[in-house]
């Protein structure tokens, strides 16, 4: 495939290469007629002849790539957000992602970031799937790089990752407003920092509100579908039920929805439910629709990009260079006042 | 590379052989130039490189709606194979748009990509896109959506396994089955709308374009779709649905209208997709190949990339029939 070269642009036009490149490249302060400047642009167009972006980049010194190195470009729709949100970012700033999927491994890290640095990348964006604490890869000191729903151990980084307590406090907030006293929390047990956090911001939300502490309503378990499961029944048969249950996640929440159908309880008659992550094919398609917290991945996509974007072109950024993304309640039917 | 030169004690052009593995250079120079490299923290430079050798071992995927579970499934697959290959992933969204499709395939090949992997939203071999890859002889791969035999092309075959779905539907009894079918303009849907054909045929039944409900690939669309049909005198009492995000729209009309299914509705959806088990009845779902779709991408680009006249081939893979509950063929 050959590509068509300046020298044929200024041969159609009957005029030197100089003057193409003056004209295409838009230099200020030479001048040249109107009607030769249109002759060289109609060439242009007819051979398809743009600038080399690759000739170029030896020149600026940039290649206006964007590495994207990621634990797993997983199944869930979260990734494909994110990565989504820093793919537009990149294109609209006349960037191109290189992605990157790491598996999580060690090595494999290494090895790639290195690979990455080879091929001269602008920057790295380095992504988890789901808000992680992460040791960097050696080599990516030797590049601009900023976290995406990841905070970096020992480093001090530009990084963006969810307002977990925040949203968290959202959820909660909002079934106190409905009139909840007897609040449980089906929570995930491993201790990822979501986990933590959200925890902080039920605790946070019960203390204004003068409601004690109770360990009783808080169940840490799987965070899936037949974890929620599972917690929500353990809660639901306590001698003094919770009349809500705010679940670390939709999946969870699902399959609380599950126990509670099984035990004749009714959404949100008899108890109020909120999830997390508002996803798609669960928050919306539940009956009844489920109140929930929004993760916003798409924009965490976008600020990472941005951020890296204003390093690599050394524009001087007023916002902090860690980012607490907000994580805004998503109301729908799930929550009503408690069953007198 | 001078530093590595003089801190090794030896030439540029004798750096140059070690990394390039150019020419015989003795063993212990050798070691001596790679512990230069080692020290001074020395990072080839590729895209120098990439004008001599003149391959940037890049590739350039081209496709939608990369936040569709399916495709972030299929991206992921095509990243690892493409690495697999020795080769890195240069990322781009086509937004299932013609315009904005040429766009990105023409930057690509700006970038010097050596070949591209294009899920594209034509139909036909007369799209600009196409037209533009075909002319300057790019080495392109045609994934998921085999919309032209001038290029290579792999996608799951959608016709026989469409027609068996329907098919089944029709030997449970079912006189009236519709269809909630994709945008017209994607050649998968057009597909899936023949195989539809061919199995109410091959079930004796006649086709009525009175039950075929334009999902247009989308939930909302497709819930429009449903009700419209479940609003005709004689209505369907199964539907085979097209996609992914129509299946949704679909549980979600009928579940507002109280349709039970598969009582009141039997159900067969293309794509199967992490929650299909999940919901309840679980759905009786063609699972797409996603990784045999990847792997044999990339091996077609690879091989067009280093044999660019051979003549284009077309690789149809057959799905997987996950065989659940909403047919209502189990009771």
């Amino acid at each position: 495939m050959t590509r068509p070269r300046i020298k044929d642009v200024a041969r159609l036009a009957g005029v030197g290469t100089t003057t193409v490149s003056v004209v295409l490249n838009n230099v200020d302060g030479v001048r040249v007629g109107a009607e030769t400047r249109q002759r060289i642009i109609d060439a242009a167009e007819q051979l398809g002849y743009t600038s080399d972006p690759i000739a170029r980049s030896l020149r600026t010194r940039r290649t206006q790539t964007i590495g994207f190195v990621s634990d797993v470009i997983a199944t869930t729709p979260f990734a494909g957000r994110m990565i989504q949100g820093a793919q537009e970012t990149a294109w609209q700033a006349g960037y191109l992602l290189v992605l990157v999927n790491t598996g999580g491994d060690r090595d494999v890290q290494e090895r790639t970031v290195s690979e990455l640095l080879k091929r001269q990348v602008d920057g790295v964006l380095f992504a988890t799937m789901y808000h992680q604490e992460v040791e960097l890869p050696a080599a990516l000191a030797k590049v601009k790089t900023v976290l995406l729903d990841a905070s970096p151990l020992g480093t001090d980084l530009p990084h963006v990752v969810p307002d977990e307590r925040g949203g968290a406090l959202a959820a909660v907030g909002e079934l106190i407003s409905a009139g909840h006293r007897r609040i449980g929390f089906a929570t995930e047990a491993l201790p990822v920092p979501a986990a933590g956090r959200r925890l902080e911001g039920y605790a946070q939300a019960l203390k204004p509100a003068g409601i004690a502490w109770d360990p009783a309503l808080v169940i840490a378990e799987h965070g899936d579908t037949a974890g929620g499961y599972r917690a929500a029944h353990r809660l639901l048969a306590l001698p003094e039920p919770p009349t809500a249950i705010f679940c670390y996640n939709d999946r969870m929440a699902m399959g609380c929805y599950r126990a509670a159908a099984e035990r004749g309880v009714s959404i949100p008659r008899d108890l109020s439910v909120v999830g997390y992550d508002n996803q798609d094919l669960i928050a919306p398609e539940l009956f009844p629709a489920l109140t929930t917290v929004a993760l916003p991945h798409y924009e965490m996509g976008a600020w990472a990009a941005r951020a890296l974007l204003d390093l690599i072109e050394d524009n001087p950024r007023d916002e902090d260079s860690r980012h607490l993304m907000p994580c805004p309640l998503i109301r729908r039917d799930s929550v009503g006042p408690p069953a007198r | 590379m001078t530093d590595v030169a003089r801190q090794a004690g030896v030439s540029v052009s004798t750096v140059s052989h070690v990394i390039n593995g150019t020419r015989f250079v003795a063993d212990e120079t050798r070691q001596r130039v790679l512990a230069a490299i080692e020290s001074t923290g020395y990072i080839q430079n590729d895209i120098a490189r990439s004008l001599v050798t003149s391959s940037t071992k890049t590739i350039g995927l081209a496709i939608s709606a990369i936040s569709n579970f399916y495709f972030a499934d299929l991206v992921a697959a095509l990243e690892a194979q493409v690495r697999l290959a020795g080769y890195t992933l240069l990322l781009t969204d086509t937004h299932d748009d013609a315009g904005e499709e040429l766009k990105v395939v023409q930057a690509l090949h700006q970038r010097r990509v050596d070949g591209i992997l294009l899920a594209t939203e034509a139909h036909g071999p007369g799209s600009p896109s196409l037209r533009y890859l075909d002319e300057l002889n790019i080495p392109t791969v045609l994934v998921d959506r085999c919309a032209s035999t001038r290029f290579d092309q792999v996608g799951t075959e959608n016709v026989e396994s469409s027609a068996h779905l329907v098919l089944h539907l029709a030997q449970l009894g079912h006189r009236r089955i519709g269809i909630i079918a994709g945008r017209g303009t994607l050649i998968t849907s057009a597909e899936r709308l023949k195989g539809y054909q061919v199995g109410l045929a091959r079930g004796g039944l006649t086709f009525d374009p009175g039950l075929v409900g334009s999902g247009r690939s989308n939930a909302a669309a497709a819930e429009i779709a449903v009700t419209t049909l479940l609003e005709l005198p004689d209505p369907p009492t199964a539907l085979f649905v097209a996609n992914n995000h129509m299946t949704i729209g679909v549980m979600r009309a009928l579940d507002r209208r109280g349709v039970r299914v598969p009582e009141d509705m039997a159900l067969t959806v293309f794509d199967d997709f992490e929650w299909a088990s999940i919901f309840r009845p679980r759905l009786t779902a063609i699972a797409q190949p996603i990784l045999e779709i990847a792997t044999h991408s990339v091996r077609l680009l690879a091989e067009r990339i280093s044999d660019p006249d051979q003549p284009p081939r077309s690789v149809r893979l057959k799905p997987r029939l996950m065989h659940r509950d909403s047919c209502g063929c189990v009771r």
